[in-house]
């Protein structure tokens, strides 16, 4: 087991995934997707990535550092992050990463670089997928890029010497499986959801460092090549048709409703 | 052959050595894509392969069988990565179709990543644009679709399961089968897998369930959930969630709906207590019946229901239940 357990999490800000569809402003000449009135987070998975570092670092030792590349990243959203336990973070904050534009394999490469530059870790946390791309590909890319065994879908994970246990979701149930150290993990919300920052804890990660860089600050070698091209992009359309069933009283509704999905065969 | 006119699948089994409804409606959407192109669909499999699954592969659309003897049948990412490095390197396929499976999801990544090609995951659909792939992927959960093609080959896809749909058998097909050399030494594999641990539930699967009623936050809490399940018995139907209660324990995980739970399309889906987030109706919209049980007349899950009902889901599954109770 490492002395003190190093992980790095991987917390990509994204346009709150809660907000209305309508706050989510698609122009499909610029195939580009604006968010209109709605705050920036940290995407839901990555915040379970977060509270499973946390926990670890609770049990074993250690510390928990945060790294997030895109454009205007936050400074109050990574703050919070820290807030939750975490020792420091990391912004890789430039024009450049435009999350509209950027691939998963340019996104992998530049986390990759960045980890490279923030030092040697244990373990590497991302969440089973970002809540814009819906892609998870990443986490399998930043073990190709590093040289890392790789587990996706994380429900919990227990450190023993110098390996990891991970309990990987599966449809009926989990499967265990064990990779050495150092290693990246994708995790589902099973791993726990994410603890609210004490007062004190905001307060205290005003003093913790926050490290922004450009993306030439961290660019190591060789420049991705493009290997996708999005041609189009648009929202599906959908026709309401929903027949309400209204009566005086609530419960005679209900009854109503069943009432007439037995009379149309539907039950 | 140009390997440029073959179109690969990845072959999956079940646990009981049947061949994955997942491979078959892969193989299906392979056939489409051949079309009368003169272009052939073959499937690469793990593990040392019978005549009788070779056979059912070619009666399911394959042309070809490639069989990497030397690979466990069994999924290991480092064994199957190395398969498909073989397959990609000896047979050169122009595309290379996965499902978006367990195995999948984990595979496709690590593939992709190895031979530095592009690759879309979850599709929904794939059609050709000259002789160039589309793939249309939902992205912001389902708010918008995005259409991707690629500038390497060969083109990756990862397949959301029930895209595609299965040929009908026919045992009169012929194909050929060959065998894969591939190099790995699994005793060098640093992935390790010891154990599955099956969830204990007499419950109906959601994926083979022809009725699902759902709840969602609105439920209020676990309690709730019990009348669900009384409606449930009564129903002889599976029981479903949107992904809070699941955070919150109210339900395992294993029943959340959704673009990270299960994407079912059962006859009738019943959904209690649920807004209608895209990444919910992902997971339900292809269901053949909606009807939706909320207060909030404006939920977006109206948008998408053919019976709807506005009003508090406390008074109304009770009265539900007791009114099928007395019909059925
Ligand atoms: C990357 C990502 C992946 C996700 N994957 C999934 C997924 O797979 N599946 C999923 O479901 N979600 C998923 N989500 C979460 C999703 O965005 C929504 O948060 C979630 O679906 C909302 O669940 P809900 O409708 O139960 O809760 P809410 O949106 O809070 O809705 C509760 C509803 O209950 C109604 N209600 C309240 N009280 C009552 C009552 N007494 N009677 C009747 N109605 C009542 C309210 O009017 C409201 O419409 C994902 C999110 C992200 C970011
Ligand atoms: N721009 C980013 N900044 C930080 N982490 C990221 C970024 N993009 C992806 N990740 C991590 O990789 C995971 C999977 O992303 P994706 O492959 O895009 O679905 C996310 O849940 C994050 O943990």
């Amino acid at each position: 087991m490492p002395e003190e357990l190093k992980i790095v999490v991987c917390a990509k800000q994204v346009p709150d995934p809660e907000g209305p569809p309508s706050s989510f402003e698609l122009n499909s000449e610029e195939k580009r997707i604006t968010p209109r009135g709605i705050p920036p987070v940290i995407s839901p998975f990555d915040e379970n990535a977060l509270e499973a570092a946390v926990q670890l670092v609770e049990k074993h030792g250690g510390t928990v550092s945060i790294l997030g590349v895109g454009t205007n990243l936050s400074a109050s959203v990574y703050l919070k992050a820290i807030a939750v336990g975490a020792e420091d973070s990391y912004m890789v904050d430039d024009p450049e990463l435009d999350p509209a534009i950027l691939d998963s394999v340019t996104t992998a490469k530049i986390l990759s670089d960045a980890i490279k530059k923030m030092g040697e870790f244990d373990l590497i946390l991302t969440g089973r997928q970002a809540a814009d791309t819906n892609a998870g590909q990443v986490p399998a890319g930043i073990a190709h890029i590093l040289g890392l065994p790789v587990v996706t879908l994380a429900q919990s994970i227990t450190v023993e010497g110098d390996k990891i246990k991970v309990n990987r979701e599966l449809p009926d149930g989990y499967e265990v499986v064990e990779v050495p150290l150092p290693a990246v993990v994708s995790v589902t919300p099973d791993i726990g959801e994410i603890r609210y920052p004490k007062i004190s804890a905001i307060k205290a990660a005003k003093k913790k460092p926050q490290t922004k860089w450009s993306a030439a600050d961290v660019a190591g070698e060789g420049v991705p090549r493009n290997l996708l091209n999005l041609d189009e992009l648009f929202t599906p359309v959908r026709e309401p048709h929903c027949e309400f069933i209204e009566a005086e009283d609530i419960s005679e509704a209900g009854a109503m409703l069943a009432q007439k999905l037995v009379e149309e065969k539907i039950l | 052959m140009d390997g440029s006119n073959i179109i690969s699948v990845v072959g999956e089994f079940a646990e009981d050595g049947s061949i994955a409804p997942v491979t078959l409606e892969l193989l299906g959407i392979g056939r489409e894509l051949a079309g009368g192109s003169g272009k052939q669909v073959a499937v690469v499999i793990a593990g040392p392969a019978d005549e009788s699954v070779t056979g059912n592969l070619i009666a399911q659309g394959a042309d070809k069988v490639y069989v990497a003897e030397s690979i466990e049948r069994k999924y290991s990412p480092e064994g199957y990565v190395k398969m498909l490095d073989a397959l990609c390197n000896q047979v050169k396929p122009g595309v290379l179709l996965i499902g978006h499976s367990p195995v999948g999801l984990d595979l496709a990544p690590r593939i992709a990543f190895d031979l530095n090609v592009g690759l879309v995951t979850d599709s929904i659909k794939v059609e050709w644009s000259g002789d160039k792939l589309k793939c249309y992927k939902q992205v912001y959960g389902g708010i918008a679709v995005a259409v991707y093609s690629f500038n390497t080959s060969p083109q990756i896809v990862s397949i959301r399961q029930r895209v595609g749909t299965p040929i009908a058998r026919d045992d009169s097909r012929s194909g050929n089968v060959e065998k894969l050399d591939v190099d790995f030494d699994a005793s060098a594999a640093r992935y390790n897998w010891l154990e599955k641990v099956e969830e204990e539930t007499t419950e109906i699967r959601l994926e083979d369930a022809e009725v699902i009623v759902a709840g969602g936050r609105g439920m209020g809490g676990g309690e709730e959930f019990k009348q669900l399940y009384e409606l449930a018995t009564v129903l002889n139907c599976a029981v479903g969630a949107s992904r809070p209660p699941c955070d919150s324990g109210w339900i395992p995980s294993s029943r959340q709906v959704g673009i990270t739970g299960k994407i079912v399309s059962p006859d009738v889906y019943i959904a209690f207590g649920i807004s209608g987030a895209t990444q919910h109706l992902t997971g339900m919209q292809d269901s053949k019946s909606i009807i939706a049980v909320n207060t909030d007349a404006e939920a977006n899950i109206f948008q998408v229901a053919d019976y709807g009902v506005v009003g508090d889901l406390k008074e109304i599954i009770p009265a539900f239940t007791n009114k099928l109770k007395e019909l059925r």
